[in-house]
């Protein structure tokens, strides 16, 4: 059909099938600032445009339905300023004041904010917290917790009104209590605009889905709809006989190559036991057979042509029956690989048994033992960007992988022998992401491009929907875990053990290092006190076993909040029954700066464990901090409180958990960087690192910048390219600001050198004598110490035109001995329904230690975005299945995660320590915020209504038959 | 998939091509919720945007609500009991709620929908057709697949009610675990409809007054049992929530 749209103001004349909807129309015009992120029923917002004065989904409304009216997209709303000989009128006042304000992590969903932004200042100048947050109620964020784009529009706001100038409200560094030695630091510490945040405000095409490659063809995959089952027979024929599919693959048309979709080092720590497609489906949602078609409608049809007979086999789905004998087998493939201690004939993936100590002498010393269970769900990343990869033949017949990856260097070494292919004719590039988590630590769709490519010779993409995610992605593992402590009357550990039995699902990926970690930072940083301090007694073993769900995977914790649900409302337990103060009982037996990471003698993730001290524990102040800021003086114990006037069914509660994390894996991971020098003193930075959002690009900015003297838009950030750029482990395991950051800083600090000794020459010629050694970088200036200068842009033009010709440049790689752990102190304050088990958070205060913080809008931005995440794994997020393996929740609609206009007062502190491991001081930030919330929630709720809540979420009924529970045995 | 779109002038040609044979041929207010169905099989789309039938108008005794008012105008007009404006809100997001139409929301509801709940409650009666086929809201929903009706012009709410509603949910704008709508008249009638399970909400309990209100509602949740919730909670919340809202109407 024919119709005409109004985008923009301009007329767009279009001919189109009637099934077209308008979010297809605008980004096959150009418009890519809205997102297709294929949520199929509206939830997102990442889609949004503005309709006659109203922000809509341009996914649910056909594009014959827009005609006569006039559509807005982000396009219209500002632009770069300057474009050359070209000055526009710059950007928006909403778009500046994102850029300023830290509100922007991965983008994806800044288009859609910025446009309800403008919607909102359009109704009203002065507008309230809470009409900004219901203003972005139709947009969903899984990176901020959308605390700060709510200030970015109410500075907007102020400034259009006149009451303020750009930058006169940005408060993030009051969060922030320096250390001393970061005194002195001109880029390291500042809240530097994010570098990509330009280009993310104005809807660039940034994003893996924001190209058109010429004869580009779709890809879909067909899933199993049975938990187990052997494929019989699957016929073909009927779906590649349909005019428009380009082919159809099966297991019979694949090399048959085992291998693990964990996105990890050489060599892999956990069995090899996944193919691209096998003649077995273990989930339900398995693999069947990919298809690649001339365009979506048509591989959806295909699909259905497909004829497949599955012969059922017995399903396991309880991970507690796993082991037993005679338990349906999930593995049996003979090319199974095995690592450690896996034994597929028992659905064993892993297991770990690690004794420090002697935990058994520790609780006969105990005057009190404490045992109970605890219960972990299966929840999902949604990261609002779904997987996508889209693989092409270049013109060198090297197979070119654009993806949306945490790994790209993994993803190219783990797909060369799936692919049949050498690793250097693959070529895999990172764009933009829109949000990771741990989700795309995972090899997980890139080989289906690839092999459609392979079969067809042309471009392939393939993007999951929103309920292939839930059916076919990753997610956090599920455990069940049993929990014994031993303590003395006066609050001492004696000894301190877990038992985690972990759900890894159909396959072993991160089945081993997931578990691992719960164990390695969750039983960690209690060691006792007194003697049990030099010698703690800690015990932890655990089984991860195979079943019948999808699997699991990495996400974001790695481990470590499933560990410390339990060990943090364990703690809880023992300080009221002891009547202990439950801060005081903690830090009593909490790790202390100088002493040993009990684990690091015992295990490390795919190395051999070497002794480790932590050298910096900032927990004491960390809860000092967050004690303030919450008002527990006020109201632990304070009973009127408690109370909520004139309602006598509500009770509110406070609540705390103490958490470490971990800062990258020793001895293991590896982040390199180079960084040349350019004609006019800027710099091109290399790295192989992965910023998912999190700001990583600026903050290794920052610290090459901090070296090299000179502000963060000198620096030109390229990252995540196999062909350009060094080798970087990936996004994960908090490794970046680290490992990657030292790289950064030891390259630049070998190009400064270089610099100096170019200069010095420069200084001698005009007859200054001056020593390299004494030489500054300073506001893009090399500076004697008398104060003479010569510009970089000087020193660049004399090295690469004048005399002795060189390229100033440098590489450098780092690879840490250490893995200094960040520590959290982490409050929440509720309220809790004694009728109906509803329980509504209202406060989250963290407070950080994570050594010195680079860069306090992204670092805040991390803890408030994990906070977020990890709120809805508390009260609402769980992946639910019925007896026969089927998913229940599939889309945003059945699985809940935050609104704007639903989220609590979120506050995050940083108290900084100086890490000496590091040169900038730094430590990890971006997993620590996940650790703490649920079980701070879970002691809030108990401080309320007196229920011991020991599986998440705690969701109404649940709270409810505790409380039930509770008054039947009075 | 979508294979025809029509956006026609008066009713009589939108009865027209939705009462073709073939092929299906479905009328549309927002068409939020028309691309589940057509991943299923082949439509016809009848878009009813410029039928007018986005009036929302007032009488001393009634309140007649245009089927393709959207959910948001729906939010803000303040002639709408505020329990139905506030149950809106759990109609998916704002963006959603500023395309889908109120009588997009009836004829494509499950059981979790809040607004329909609160609109059983109130009796509402559904006007069908060129003729103003009047059906009330309640019965409608309780036919089998084969509804009498094929455009939705307006829901009639009586304005001589007071009506309140309860809801439990695990976070403020999560999907319904249970939520209870009464509705009281003037005569000392009450009405209580049930939503958060099931195909669609339901009418349980329709009396002189309210006795007997709090043991229908528990009664109704008997076999309420879904991976959101047991029966055991919702029958125990369906009677308090009951109990709730009828303090509420007397207070």
């Amino acid at each position: 059909m024919n119709i005409q749209l109004s985008v923009n103001s301009k007329t767009l004349n279009l001919e189109m099938p009637s099934d077209t909807t308008l979010l297809k129309v605008l980004r096959s015009e150009g418009y890519f600032g809205s997102k297709d992120a294929k949520c199929q029923s509206g939830e997102c917002g990442a889609c949004s445009v503005i309709m006659d004065g109203q922000l809509i989904n341009s996914c649910q409304i056909l594009a014959a339905q827009a005609a006569g009216h006039s559509i807005t997209t982000i396009e219209s709303v500002g632009e770069m300023p300057s474009q050359g000989w070209k000055i526009t009128a710059g950007l928006d006042v909403i778009q500046q004041a994102f850029m300023e304000s830290g509100a922007i992590q991965c983008g994806y969903c800044t288009p859609a904010m910025v446009l309800a932004a403008r919607l909102l200042l359009q109704k009203t100048s002065n507008p309230t917290r809470k009409e900004v947050q219901k203003a972005l109620s139709g947009v969903l964020c899984r990176c901020t917790g959308y605390h700060k784009p709510v200030n970015a529009i109410l500075n907007a706001a102020a400034i259009l009104r006149g009451d303020a100038k750009p930058g006169d409200l940005d408060t993030v560094a009051q969060q922030v209590t320096p250390a001393s030695e970061t005194k002195g630091f001109t880029t390291v510490g500042k809240s530097a605009v994010k570098v990509d945040a330009q280009k993310l405000v104005q809807g660039n095409p940034a994003f893996t889905d924001d190209i058109e490659l010429r004869g580009m063809l779709i890809a879909r995959v067909l899933h199993s709809p049975i938990a187990h089952a052997r494929i019989k027979s699957i016929d073909t024929t009927r779906a590649k006989a349909l005019p428009g599919v380009a082919a159809v693959l099966t297991y019979k048309d694949i090399p048959r190559v085992i291998y693990s979709t964990a996105g990890q080092s050489d060599p892999i720590p956990g069995p090899l036991d996944t193919f691209s497609l096998d003649s077995t489906v273990r989930f339900v949602g398995d693999r069947v057979a990919m298809v690649a078609a001339e365009n979506e409608e048509i591989a959806d049809k295909a699909l259905q042509l497909i004829n497949v007979e599955y012969e059922e086999l017995p399903i396991l789905l309880d991970s507690t029956r796993a082991m037993q004998p005679g338990a349906p087998l999930i593995h049996t493939e003979p090319e199974y690989v095995n690592f450690a201690d896996s034994d597929p004939k028992k659905n064993l993936a892993a297991d770990i048994r690690i004794d420090i100590g002697d935990v058994e002498k520790g609780f006969s010393e105990a005057d009190r033992i404490f045992e109970a269970d605890y219960e972990v769900p299966k929840v999902q990343q949604a990261h609002i960007e779904p997987h996508i990869a889209i693989a092409y033949w270049d013109e060198d017949d090297r197979l070119v992988i654009r993806t949306s990856t945490q790994v790209p260097f993994h993803a190219r070494r783990i797909l060369a022998p799936v692919l049949n292919l050498p690793v250097k004719r693959i070529r895999v590039i990172k764009p933009r992401i829109g949000g990771g988590f741990g989700g795309k630590q995972e090899v997980l769709i890139e080989d289906v491009a690839a092999h459609l490519t392979i079969a067809t010779g042309r471009p392939v993409k393939y993007e999951c929907t929103r309920e292939e995610e839930f059916i076919a992605a990753r997610s956090r593992h599920p455990m069940k875990i049993h929990m014994k402590t031993g303590v003395k009357k006066d609050g001492t550990i004696t000894a301190n053990s877990m038992y985690c039995l972990t759900d890894t699902g159909a396959y072993g990926c991160h089945a081993l290092t997931v578990t691992g970690n719960t164990g390695h930072k969750s039983m960690a940083l209690y060691v006792g006190d007194g003697l049990y301090r030099k010698k703690p007694n800690i015990r932890f073993y655990a089984d991860i076993v195979y079943t019948n769900h999808p699997p699991a995977g990495a996400y974001r914790g790695y481990g470590v909040p499933q560990g410390y649900w339990a060990v943090e409302r364990h703690m809880e337990k023992i300080a009221r029954a002891l009547n202990l103060d439950p801060l005081a009982f903690r830090l009593k037996n909490a790790l202390r700066s100088g002493e040993m990471q009990p684990f690091s003698t015992t295990w490390s993730e795919g190395r051999e464990p070497r002794p480790e001290m932590v050298q910096t524990v900032g927990l004491e102040k960390c809860v000092e901090s967050g004690k303030a800021a919450i008002g527990w003086n006020e109201k632990y114990g304070n009973k009127p409180w408690h109370v909520v006037k004139g309602q006598p069914h509500l009770r509110k509660g406070i609540g705390v958990a103490a958490v470490m994390q971990g800062t990258a894996i020793p001895y293991l991971d590896m982040g390199a960087a180079s960084i040349k020098m350019n004609d006019d003193g800027s710099f091109n930075l290399l790295i192989g690192a992965t910023d998912l959002g999190t700001g990583s690009d600026t903050v290794l900015a920052q610290m090459a910048g901090e070296s090299l003297g000179v502000p963060v838009e000198d620096i030109i950030v390229l990252s995540s390219d196999t062909d350009t750029t060094p080798f970087d482990k990936g996004a994960y395991a908090s490794s970046t600001t680290y490992i990657s950051g030292y790289a950064v800083t030891k390259a630049a600090q070998d190009v400064a050198d270089q610099i100096k000794e170019r200069a010095a020459k420069m200084f001698q010629e005009k007859g200054i004598e001056v020593n390299a050694d004494e030489l500054r970088l300073l506001d893009r200036n090399v500076k004697t110490p008398a104060g003479q200068l010569v510009s970089l842009n000087d020193v660049a033009l004399n090295s690469l035109h004048h005399i002795d010709q060189k390229q100033i440049m440098a590489v450098a790689s780092y690879v840490s001995p250490v893995a200094p752990p960040p520590f959290g102190a982490q409050f929440a304050e509720v309220t809790v329904d004694t009728e109906t088990g509803q329980v509504t958070v209202d406060k989250l205060v963290m407070a950080v230690d994570s050594g010195v913080v680079v860069n306090p809008h992204t670092a805040t931005g991390q803890i408030e975005g994990g906070m977020s995440q990890a709120l809805g794994y508390a009260v609402c997020e769980e992946m639910t299945y019925d007896d026969k393996g089927n998913p229940n929740e599939r889309d945003f609609q059945n699985y809940h995660i935050f609104r704007a206009d639903e989220m609590p007062e979120l506050n995050a502190i940083f108290v900084e320590s100086y890490e000496p491991s590091h040169p900038y001081g730094v430590k990890a930030v971006a997993e620590i915020p996940m650790d703490g919330v649920a079980p701070a929630v879970a002691n809030a709720i108990y401080d309320a209504v007196d229920v011991d809540i020991d599986q998440i979420p705690a969701t109404p009924e649940r709270v409810w038959q505790a409380m039930k529970r509770k008054t039947q045995k009075l | 998939m979508i294979v025809e779109y029509f956006r026609p002038n008066s009713i009589k040609e939108a009865l027209s091509l939705i009462g073709r044979d073939t092929p299906l041929t479905i009328p549309i207010g927002g068409g939020t919720s028309i691309r589940q169905k057509s991943r299923l099989c082949d439509v016809s789309v009848v878009d009813l945007q410029d039928l007018n039938l986005n009036k929302i108008e007032c009488s001393k005794d009634w309140l007649e609500i245009g089927a393709t008012t959207t959910l948001s105008a729906l939010e803000v007009n303040k002639e709408i009991p505020e329990a139905i404006r506030e149950a809106v809100q759990l109609e998916g997001t704002t963006n959603t709620r500023n395309l889908a139409t109120l009588g997009g929301r009836l004829v494509s509801c499950d059981g979790n929908s809040a607004l329909i709940t609160t609109l059983i409650a109130t009796d509402a009666i559904t006007v069908w057709d060129e003729n103003r086929k009047e059906i009330p809201l309640g019965e409608w929903l309780a036919l089998p697949s084969d509804k009498p009706g094929k455009i939705l012009l307006s829901i009639i709410i009586k304005r001589n009610i007071i009506l309140a509603w309860e809801v439990i949910n695990r976070t403020k704008l999560d999907l319904p675990i249970l939520c209870v709508a009464i509705a009281r008249w003037n005569s000392g009638r009450v009405r209580v409809a049930l939503g958060g399970f099931g195909k669609t909400p339901q009418m349980v309990f329709d009396g002189p007054d309210g006795n007997g209100a709090v043991q229908a509602a528990e009664n109704a949740c008997r076999k309420a049992d879904d991976f959101r919730a047991s029966s055991d909670y919702r029958r125990e919340m369906a009677g308090l929530l009951t109990r709730r809202c009828l303090a509420r109407l007397q207070g």
